[in-house]
């Protein structure tokens, strides 16, 4: 009989070691202390031991029932403080779950941005194929045939009428085509030039041209749209000018210089120390263009403008090399959005 | 173009600063790129006088010198084989600064011997790039002398940018005349004149085709000394980035620059018949240039011949043969006006363009001629001797002088200010251009000659608004905006983009030129490339038929800098011949997944990419269009691409395919590791899109699921079982979704298990058991029907 208490009495002791939960708890309460328990076995045993050993055991029954009594309320109560303190199984310092995030690219942005200046000044956005005909590029945009006009952009021929468009420019004379003005659209897209690949010059870049062709458009007008874009793009504290420069299809004709902002108009490398960087080109519609879209200069008067878009993209990031633009290392292109 | 400060003074005041007369330049419309201001280049560096030379005691090819820089005597040490007792010399002091060498002249210890300054050469100074001996000047140079002041180069060069209209502003008095209209000072030309001659020689000059040559105008001068240009017609010439030749050439090159009338000279013994015939090439005819080399002349190209053949291509350049050499006495000089577009075509097609070329092809003014020769003859008279023995000048039409009507009021419409008439009109004069006759609401302009772009009346408008000043037009404060017809055809390929960007897709952007190997990577093989005609590099001869090689690129990139795991995406266009021979561009967006799809994290497991993950975007992509219950995936099982293609049709139409790009084609790409491609057709996308979508009413009685797994053999595809499932018509059946695929060695090799979970709902009350398992029973049959399907336990 002593055995047997002792036995218990370090099983319980075992067994409270892991009270650790509220069913635990139970299943120890059942186990020793219920009246089927095996505490109340060992009462039920008491009366068969010879009498003279009865007080002795009794007693450490009774000590023993205490203990277990005692073990359950220190494990409830450990077990209730357990769930007020506990340091949780999930260590909340881990990072979260990713996400995947897309970075937009460079180029891409600067056209999205700039886009969203024009559509706030009421200009639509069109497209236009890349592969043109020698009528789109030049011949409507007034570039006489044999003119030197033409070498100022170096052309991939596809076949003799058939080329890769030097500008976004041609998209104007479908624009005039489709619809009678009043137009006031702008076109971005990709355009191709034939020169040879370096840091400051590639086959290929982009471009957003607009057109903006009614009764009474004015240059004073024209300003007014470029300088507004200027100073939401470039920021209000810019100083601008324009001077007079050549396109076949505008004139007169214009390209908008605004003061370098790297070295704030005192000159450095980037504005070849003239403290000036051109930011666009642009003019009044030259009316040769209408004629071949059969809109009257004497009715209508437009202007015409054109941004280069990795330019413009370079020089705000201080990018110095254009071929990163177009070789899609992402460590280039995640430093952007 | 460089034009020199000095020389442009020559003709008018100038007394702004540089920085001053850059802005005026380029506010006219003549940008100044760039000014280099060489008036305190050369301190510290005089003339100076070789008093003695004597052996280095200690080196066999170094000479020690006194020389006299007009303030004292100075030991020097010089290495150059050329330097001799009194020789006047370019004499560097101890403190000069040599720019070009990159240091400051010191006094030192030559081999042993003290040297205080050097002799430079020409090269030495950043003058050209001789460097066979030091700089000899002339006798007359005076020791002491700053060099920058004997050499004129004490001078400020402005480069500038002159647009293809302006080719009368290709010379200094064509710039001087801008200023002086901007300025109001007035202009200087030099007097000329021919000199008087008693028997007068004439040049017979036949001119064949007058509409490409409308003038000709020739003299004689004989007995000339060819030599070196005196220093002040080299220094010219130098400065302006010209190289000087000999003095006919050098006279020749400094009127082009001093009025912008190209001119030629020939050796007139060299001349068979002594005559000059203009006219057209004939099919075959060939021409060894002054540059040596033997050119075939296009047809029709313009030719200036003796009576042998051809001793120029007019405009362009002369022929060796007839060339000025150190040896010629008699001399014709040629001063011309060729039509612009012909000599144009000539050099394109020649492939050699010139300063002569460059000029005539932006216009030259037909009344230069003369007086060109005029300034030529006194010059060479100058400077190589000689004898003027007569001159002729054909025109055998007369040149018409354009006339214009310019309407005052609509000047000020078009730039959209009030200039008043009078103010207009000053300024048009003082472009030189001719107020004829005034009207009530117009005034009629006589242009000058040498303004041959000004053709119309809008030519004027620009005239006036560039003189007036493009920054004093006003910026308005509102902006006008009729926007008419609105409408973004961008919108959609943006809003695709952002919608990969959600996905977690970079956007990348590639060259649209491809190699001519990977041009028809991933295009469907039965389409043509379309290559360009003179690609500037051979290895990106050809257009892109598909996205594919773009993204490949950018993954053989990423990959080699230690980037393995992708999702890219790019937006383009992509361009083949069609049938009939014509281009075909159409408008795709391409996604390429490769690489670790779930990277390593505290949460879950690594898992490489798999077809799914790209498959996934794509239905995302139409889910989200709202075109998923148009869009059809199916095998086209003739594809030549790769055996795992899926087709994507979108209400009937092609609209894109999904690949697993295959192991070749990877392999020309240096890649390895499996990638998923897709591309869709965003033209075909945007056409399909649905019209505005309307609200139905959410369900007010609850859905339930049911679950079944049935066991089918192999080639059954997961679409074959849900079209089966949605082609029961089963009642209340909303959806199905398939949710596990099985394959165990108990359920044979042949077989397979597909567990998938249904939908079903009615509008109008709550669904009961008994609704449920007539629909789950109408299912089981028709998939028993149709795809064999036995149901599992």
């Amino acid at each position: 009989m002593k055995e047997k208490i002792d036995a218990l009495h370090a099983e319980m002791h075992e067994v409270a070691k892991e009270l650790t939960n509220d069913e635990l708890l139970e299943r120890f309460r059942i186990t020793y202390l219920s009246r089927k328990g095996r505490i109340a076995q060992l009462f039920e045993d008491l009366k068969h031991v010879p009498a003279e050993q009865k007080p002795a055991l009794g007693k450490a029954l009774n000590a023993l029932r205490g203990e277990a009594q005692a073990l359950l309320d220190a494990a409830t109560e450990a077990s209730r403080q357990t769930d007020r303190t506990e340091i949780p199984a999930v260590d909340l310092t881990l990072p979260g779950r990713g996400y995947a995030r897309g970075h937009m690219h460079i180029v891409s942005q600067t056209i999205e941005e700039i886009s969203g200046i024009f559509r706030q000044m009421g200009f639509s956005i069109a497209d236009g194929p890349e592969v043109e005909t020698d009528y789109y590029n030049f011949e409507a945009l007034n570039f006489p045939a044999d003119h030197p006009a033409r070498d100022m952009q170096d052309t991939f021929f596809i076949t003799e009428n058939d080329l890769l468009r030097t500008h976004t420019t041609p998209v104007q004379i479908r624009l005039m085509e489709r619809y009678r003005p009043p137009i006031r659209a702008i076109f971005p897209g990709k355009v191709y030039r034939n020169e040879v690949i370096s840091a400051r010059s590639h086959v290929q870049f982009h471009q957003i041209d607009g057109l903006f062709v009614d009764t009474d458009v004015t240059f004073a007008d024209l300003k007014g749209t470029l300088v507004t874009f200027a100073n939401m793009y470039y920021g209000e504290e810019l100083r601008y000018r324009f001077r007079p420069s050549f396109f076949p299809f505008t004139e007169p004709s214009a390209e908008m210089d605004i003061s370098c902002y790297l070295c704030e108009g005192r000159g450095c490398r980037v504005c070849k120390h003239t403290g000036w960087l051109e930011i666009l080109g642009c003019g009044m519609v030259d009316p040769n263009v209408y004629s071949f879209v059969d809109i009257d200069p004497e009715v209508y008067s437009g202007y015409a403008f054109g941004i280069g878009i990795e330019r413009t993209a370079m020089l705000r990031h201080g990018i110095d090399d254009i071929r990163l633009l177009f070789e899609n290392d992402l460590r280039v292109n995640h430093q952007f959005n | 173009m460089q034009l020199s400060l000095r020389w442009l003074q020559n003709y008018i005041e100038i007394p702004e600063t540089p920085g001053e007369l850059e802005s005026l330049l380029t506010g006219t419309g003549l940008e100044v790129d760039s000014i280099t201001d060489r008036r305190n280049s050369f301190d510290n560096i005089v003339v100076g006088e070789v008093r003695t030379c004597e052996k280095h005691p200690n080196a066999d090819r170094l000479t020690v010198c006194t020389v006299n820089d007009g303030m004292a005597q100075h030991s020097v040490v010089c290495g150059a084989s050329n330097v001799a007792t009194g020789q006047k010399v370019v004499f560097a002091r101890v403190g000069a600064h040599l720019e070009r060498l990159g240091f400051t002249i010191d006094q030192r210890k030559i081999r042993g011997v003290e040297s205080a300054g050097m002799i430079c050469a020409s090269d030495e100074l950043g003058l050209d790039d001789d460097h066979s001996g030091i700089m000899v000047l002339g006798h007359d140079a005076v020791p002491g002398t700053p060099v920058s002041s004997y050499l004129g180069t004490d001078d400020v060069i402005l480069e500038i940018g002159i647009t293809p209209n302006r080719g009368d502003a290709l010379s200094h008095v064509g710039t001087a005349r801008d200023i002086a209209a901007v300025s109001g000072r007035p202009l200087q030309t030099p007097e000329v004149a021919f000199p008087s001659v008693a028997d007068e020689e004439t040049v017979d000059i036949e001119i064949q085709n007058p509409a490409l040559c409308p003038r000709y105008s020739a003299a004689i001068v004989r007995d000339v000394h060819v030599q070196t240009s005196p220093d002040w017609l080299r220094n010219a010439l130098t400065a302006v980035g010209i190289r000087p030749i000999n003095n006919i050439v050098d006279v020749l090159n400094y009127v082009m620059m001093e009025i912008g009338q190209p001119m030629h000279a020939f050796d007139l013994d060299q001349l068979q018949g002594g005559g000059i015939v203009v006219r057209t090439a004939d099919t075959g005819e060939i021409i060894t240039t002054l540059d040596h080399i033997e050119r075939s002349i296009p047809e029709d190209a313009l030719l200036i011949c003796d009576t042998e053949g051809p001793v120029a291509v007019a405009g362009v350049m002369g022929g060796s043969a007839s060339a000025v050499t150190d040896t010629t006495v008699s001399i014709l000089l040629e001063s011309a006006y060729f039509q612009a577009s012909s000599v144009r075509r000539t050099s394109r097609l020649l492939q050699l363009s010139t300063d002569s070329s460059y000029r005539f092809e932006r216009g030259t003014d037909p009344h230069s001629t003369v007086w060109a020769l005029q300034r030529a003859v006194q010059l060479i008279l100058d400077t190589a001797g000689g004898r003027f023995c007569g001159y002729s000048d054909v025109c055998p039409e007369v040149i018409p002088v354009r006339e214009l009507r310019l309407r005052p009021a609509f000047v000020n419409r078009i730039l959209g200010i009030e200039i008043d008439a009078d103010v207009q009109y000053r300024i048009l004069a003082s472009l030189g251009i001719e107020l004829v006759e005034k009207s009530a609401d117009n005034v009629l302009c006589r242009m000058p000659t040498f303004r041959s772009d000004l053709e119309r009346e809008i030519d004027l408008v620009e005239e006036i608004a560039r003189i007036h000043g493009y920054d004093n037009i006003p910026v308005p404060t509102r902006i006008e905006m009729n926007v008419g017809r609105r409408f973004d055809d961008k919108a959609f390929t943006s809003q695709l983009r952002t919608l990969f960007l959600g996905f977690g897709f970079d956007e990348i952007l590639s060259s649209s030129l491809v190699s001519r190997e990977h041009a028809g990577t991933g295009g469907d093989n039965r389409h043509a490339v379309v290559d360009v005609l003179n690609p500037v590099s051979k290895e990106r001869p050809s257009l892109r038929t598909s996205l594919l090689p773009s993204l490949l690129e950018a993954i053989d990139v990423n990959i080699r800098s230690g980037h393995p795991s992708l999702r890219i995406m790019e937006a383009g266009h992509v361009f083949y011949r069609d049938a009939e021979n014509g281009i075909d561009e159409r408008n795709m967006i391409a996604l390429a997944v490769t690489g670790l799809a779930q990277q390593r994290a505290w949460y879950a497991d690594t898992r490489e990419s798999d077809f799914f993950d790209m498959k996934g975007a794509v239905e995302n992509i139409l889910s989200a269009l709202y075109i998923d219950n148009d869009a059809i995936f199916y095998y086209d099982r003739a594809s030549t691409l790769s055996d795992t293609v899926l087709m994507l049709e979108v209400k009937g139409r092609y609209a894109g395919q999904l690949i697993t790009v295959p192991q070749a084609t990877l392999q020309r790409f240096d890649i390895v590791q499996p990638v998923f491609y897709a591309e869709l057709d965003v033209t075909v996308l945007e056409e399909s899109l649905p019209a505005r979508r309307k609200y139905r009413p959410v369900p007010r009685h609850p859905s339930v699921t049911r679950d079944l797994a049935i066991l089918v053999t192999n080639d059954i595809a997961a679409r074959d079982i849900v079209d089966t499932v949605m082609k029961s018509n089963a009642a209340f059946l909303r959806s199905v979704h398939i949710v596990d695929v099985f394959r165990h060695s108990d359920l044979g090799d042949e077989k397979k298990s597909v567990a998938f979970t249904m939908t079903f709902q009615a509008d109008d009350r709550t669904l009961k058991d008994e609704d449920i398992n007539a629909s789950v029973n109408t299912i089981i049959a028709m998939l028993a029907k149709e795809v064999n399907a036995e149901l599992r336990g």
